[in-house]
């Protein structure tokens, strides 16, 4: 054999393994993508796991020397045993053949990670059903991948490739991550390349010319122009990136509060629906009780949907002053620090009404109306971001508040817009409410009053159910019918009929106060705020006091305003010094009716567990079929040593070592009739090409005269064991080498020796 | 018995001798009969192999492509008594074996001894005398002897019958019985000689017959010598075994009718040990065995009529069963325990 051609096979052999690698690095680097868009980082592993035990699988069936469409439909095998051991435990019959209750298992995943998708926000929570859509979509693309390598396909690859890849660009609407792409792309152009390699190879074995097409040196060439189109059209082309198709979608909608292009109040209602809730972010505060904290202020209605106003420019690095607030007010003011974790949003969190921000950075503005901060384009992104507010909280007394009256200042009547199509429901209730109310202050307390007052109950499931999921008029209709729904629904309902009733209104979005610091630094209470305490409540406006937030919502626990409640007035003119009420007074707070989350999550805590246990038992099947499958080569190792051994040590060596000879030929796919004899046997070995006949013969020879001479009492020396042995190991040899490596591999990995029955006697 | 009778015999005769002197005699006549039938070496070593086996030679074939000719080269080659019956429809039985005659002068009866009493006997188209005088050759062939009036006359030592035949399709021919088949060691087709050989015929024999410059190569103790240096070749058990295994195979098999008999088995072993003996060897190989199948148990042998078919003779498919059985019968190699 030539150096040359050794070198060949031994490229071939790793070519072969390095497609199956390569396909696995294609389709995992593009799936890493999606790490802005799901936790964590198990979900990567074990959607590499399964994909990785389908793609091995597939290369060791046709390492084994069969067709390679057998390897193919072996992945698809190992692709469905994976699957239902995984996903579906315990539902197929003994752990292979699925049932319908199989299928069942898995459609039913499916249709929940169909849910959890239109449920969670960004980043989610893989539970179980995501992890199991992920796992099992991403394994298939590899099965779909492999089974292309095979069908010398190689570039359909790319287009899964670039599927996976297009996702989390999709979804995010963010700009392409130019480093996944750059890395896709090579690992992409490297299976190009390995697979024209090895397929070049195989052809020119066959063929004098290959042709030209189907060269590395072209592939590649190809592959890096289409790279390098990629790369340039974008940057030249302004305008043609992921955001700008996310904006032209969202033209005339609402900027977004979470992911781009996203109804703040639906995304809202997703993030409330979480399973699984994370930290938004953190803050201390010098305040004595829990924070509201508002991002943004929903303040105008005239078109039917609840949406901030087009604001003209906003103060740079500069709060706007409490609009409207008289000196006479009582407040204390409050210093927090804010250091936001999860939360992707253009607007900071800040406790309302605030007056000073600052360590927030260069280029903010705020709105000088609501006050609401904008972060500058360049960052758009909160995360990561900390800063202080100052903020106060006000505690006006039920006089100022009766005071107020219905006196509305006319820079307030944009505030009171309602959209001509508004819902006859609106304002019939709001009006039969708060018939008795003489004060917009009384009207107000009316209205909220109505809402706690046991009537409505909350739930994030009943506007998906009912399909008035946001905030928009047709939905307060139905919310107001239906009597069941969310913190949008009530405070969109109040707002609306506020301004039904003339008090200006407006919708705040943020989130409702911690119920218990998390931790305390210093004696200073730690607070923890997460993904479900994003709320939203209305906020009224009364004439020499401001903007006041009133808190319609029942049934989460939240500590009411004190003015707020009908029994204020009643209370401050016995105790004539009115005290802010905490948390204790909240007579009218239903106790959390989500007395199912524990459920819920218990229920998710069973599914993730039998999920651990899917996964245990897949890894170890995995395990024991590679031990089983080491299996037979170890037994045919441990059976040529004892033949070697018993050359060295038998009365006749060259029988131990024909048969030896006899396994290995077998395991080589040469013809052993248990009818040849020795010559005929030693015939059909010299007719290999580079078979050494003289140590053929030798042995040949050796064994005649040890089975059918008359030697009794001969001994056999130990020079002729030696040359029995090194012809033995160079007629092995010669036989390996003559072979191609897919037979050696089967040679190795499946002995057929051992499959046969043997009729040596002893 | 006829093997102590000639053991006895042969051991009162010429000295013993080694392997290389017995590949030089077998050399020697090997070379008359190459020189006579051109291009023929396995059917030469077939017949050699025969002689020197003891056993009996039954050449069948066409009309016209030597087998008489192989039969007297053979002969001639060993100077030894040789006497040819040429087996026609009216032959005697009597004309075989020898027949009673009073002597009137001595006032008793003479055994006039038939063409039998000869070292070789060519029997020329066999098959072409009636079953009753076939049989007469039984006696002779298998026991080495003639019984006429209740006298029984023993046959000279060496005894080998050399028996040509036509097809059994041919006009005019008897199938021989199975009992008479079964006596012969082996039997042999001649086969049409190829081109070149044929050609070469034409030209050798232009001027005279091949067959009057066959000196005797090998005298009558000498023959017997290497007899019995080809009986002491070593059998080994796995030999006796894989004969064995053979031997019951023909019997079990679905498509014989008849299987071959014990003597066939002993025939079989007598034959492979001249065989490995002209290769220089002095032990029985498998191979020995399997190359020799065909020619000794071949004739033994009677196909079901389901086997044989308009596609294949039944010639055809007596070969093609002992090639499947020859192929599957284990070959035993058996080991020594591991110490």
């Amino acid at each position: 054999m030539t150096a040359r051609t050794r070198l060949d096979r031994r490229q071939r052999q790793r070519g072969s393994w390095l497609v199956s690698l390569t396909v696995l690095l294609t389709i995992g680097i593009p799936l890493a993508g999606l790490a802005p868009i799901i936790q964590g980082s198990d979900w990567w592993f074990a959607a590499m796991a399964m994909s990785g035990v389908c793609v091995v699988a597939s290369w060791a069936v046709r390492a084994s020397g069969v067709r390679p469409a057998f390897g193919v439909l072996a992945s698809f095998v190992v692709w469905v045993l994976a699957s239902q051991w995984i996903f579906a435990p315990g539902t197929a019959i003994a752990g292979i053949i699925p049932t319908p209750a199989t299928i069942e298992a898995l459609v039913a995943g499916f249709v929940d990670a169909g849910a959890q998708i239109q449920v969670q926000t960004i980043p989610a929570d893989p539970v179980a059903s995501l992890m199991q859509l992920i796992c099992m979509a991403c394994a298939l693309l590899a099965v779909v991948a492999d089974a292309a390598i095979v069908a010398r396909f190689p570039a359909f690859v790319g287009l899964l490739a670039l599927a996976l890849f297009a996702m989390p660009s999709a979804v995010q609407a963010r700009d392409v991550d130019v480093v996944r792409f750059v890395a896709t792309t090579a690992s992409f152009l490297l299976l190009l390349w390995i697979a024209a390699r090895v397929d070049g190879r195989t052809r020119s074995k066959n063929r004098a010319v290959s042709r030209a097409g189907r060269s590395p040196a072209t592939a590649l060439a190809l592959g890096a122009a289409a790279v390098v189109c990629a790369l340039i059209i974008p940057s030249a082309t302004p305008g043609l990136t992921a955001q700008a198709f996310a904006d032209s979608r969202n033209a005339g909608r609402l900027p977004s509060v979470y992911g781009a292009g996203i109804d703040p109040v639906i995304q809202l209602g997703r993030d409330l629906r979480r399973t699984t809730p994370i930290v938004s972010l953190r803050y201390s505060t010098t305040a004595d009780k829990p924070l509201y904290l508002k991002m943004v202020d929903l303040t105008d209605f005239s078109t039917g949907a609840w949406q901030p106003s087009e604001s003209s420019d906003g103060l740079v690095e500069q709060l706007p002053g409490p609009n409207g607030l008289a000196e006479d007010v009582k407040r204390s003011t409050a210093t927090t620090d804010v250091s936001i974790e999860g939360l992707r949003s253009e607007w900071l969190p800040m406790p309302p009404p605030a007056t000073r921000l600052s360590n927030a950075g260069q280029g903010w503005t705020a709105d000088p109306d609501t006050g609401v901060v904008t972060l500058p384009e360049a960052r758009n992104d909160s995360r990561g971001d900390d800063y202080t507010v100052d903020s106060l909280a006000l505690t006006p007394s039920a006089e100022q508040l009766a005071s107020a009256g219905t006196t509305v200042p006319p820079d307030m009547s944009p505030l009171l817009q309602l959209p001509p199509d508004l819902p006859a429901i609106v304002s019939n209730v709001a009006n039969q409410v708060a018939s008795g109310a003489t004060t917009n202050y009384d009207r107000a307390v009316a209205l909220q009053s109505y809402f706690t007052s046991g009537q409505f109950t909350y739930s994030v499931d009943t506007p998906v159910t009912e399909s008035f999921d946001g905030s928009n008029a047709e939905a307060l209709a139905a919310f107001l019918e239906v009597k069941s729904g969310y913190c949008v629904h009530f405070a969109a309902s109040m707002a609306t009929m506020a301004r039904v009733l003339g008090i200006p209104s407006r919708i705040a979005i943020g989130y409702f106060p911690s119920s218990a610091a998390s931790s305390y630094v210093d004696g200073e209470p730690q607070y923890e705020v997460l993904t479900d305490q994003l709320h939203s409540w209305p906020e009224l406006y009364f004439d020499g006091i401001g903007w006041l937030p009133f808190e319609p919502t029942p049934g989460l626990g939240i500590s009411v305003p004190a003015y707020s409640l009908p029994t204020f007035a009643e209370k401050s003119a016995e105790t004539a010094a009115p005290t802010p009420q905490t948390s204790e007074a909240a007579p009218t707070t239903a106790p959390r009716d989500k007395a199912d989350p524990a459920a819920q999550s218990s229920a998710g805590e069973a599914r993730s567990l039998a999920q651990v246990r899917g996964w245990l038992t897949f890894l170890a099947i995995v395990a024991g079929v590679c031990l089983a499958g080491l299996l037979p080569a170890s037994l045919r190792v441990w059976r040529r040593r004892r033949f070697l051994t018993s050359i060295d040590r038998s009365a006749t060596p060259a029988t131990r070592a024909w048969w030896e000879l006899h396994d290995f030929a077998r395991d080589f796919g040469i013809e052993v009739s248990r009818g040849d004899t020795p010559a005929v046997f030693a015939a059909r070995l010299l007719s290999l090409r580079r078979i050494p006949h003289a140590e053929v013969d030798l042995l040949r020879r050796s064994v005649e005269r040890e089975q059918y001479a008359d030697r009794r009492g001969a001994p056999v020396g130990g020079l002729e064991r030696a040359e029995i042995k090194s012809a033995l190991i160079a007629i092995e040899k010669a036989i390996r080498d003559e072979a191609d490596q897919s037979v050696r591999r089967r040679a190795r990995l499946l002995p057929a020796s051992l499959f046969v029955r043997s009729d040596r006697v002893s | 018995m006829p093997d102590s009778i000639i053991q006895s015999s042969a051991r009162a005769g010429a000295p013993d001798i080694d392997l290389d002197e017995f590949a030089r005699l077998s050399g020697a006549i090997m070379a008359n009969l190459e020189a006579v039938i051109n291009g023929k070496t396995d059917v030469a070593t077939l017949s050699l192999i025969v002689l020197l086996a003891e056993g009996h030679l039954l050449v069948e074939d066409v009309p016209g492509v030597g087998k008489t000719t192989l039969a007297k080269a053979l002969a001639r080659s060993v100077s030894a008594s040789v006497s040819r019956i040429q087996f026609t429809p009216d032959l005697l039985p009597s004309d075989v074996t020898g027949v009673s005659i009073f002597n009137q002068q001595a006032n008793r009866f003479e055994f006039k001894p038939g063409a039998v009493f000869a070292n070789i006997v060519i029997a020329d188209e066999i098959n072409r005398a009636s079953p009753k005088t076939q049989s007469a050759l039984l006696e002779c062939m298998e026991e080495r002897q003639v019984s006429v009036d209740g006298v029984t006359h023993l046959l000279e030592t060496p005894f080998s019958v050399v028996a040509t035949q036509n097809p059994i399709e041919m006009e005019g021919t008897f199938a021989l019985p199975e009992a008479q088949r079964d006596r012969f060691m082996a039997r042999i087709s001649m086969g049409y000689p190829d081109a070149e050989a044929e050609l070469a015929m034409l030209h050798n024999r232009e001027l005279q017959s091949p067959l009057d410059d066959i000196q005797a190569v090998v005298d009558r103790e000498e023959l017997q010598a290497m007899t019995r240096c080809a009986r002491e070749v070593f059998v080994s058990r796995a030999v006796e075994q894989y004969v064995v295994n053979m031997a019951q195979a023909t019997r079990r098999d679905p498509e014989v009718r008849l299987g071959v008999s014990p003597r066939a088995t002993l025939h079989l072993v007598r034959a492979a040990k001249v065989a490995a003996a002209l290769e220089g060897r002095d032990f029985v190989l498998p191979d020995d065995i399997d190359a020799l199948v065909i020619p000794v148990l071949g004739h033994r042998i009677v196909p079901t009529r389901k086997s044989v078919s308009d596609h294949r003779s039944g010639v055809d498919a007596i070969e093609e069963i002992l090639t499947r059985i020859v192929q599957a019968t284990p070959v035993p190699l058996v080991a020594a325990r591991s110490l």
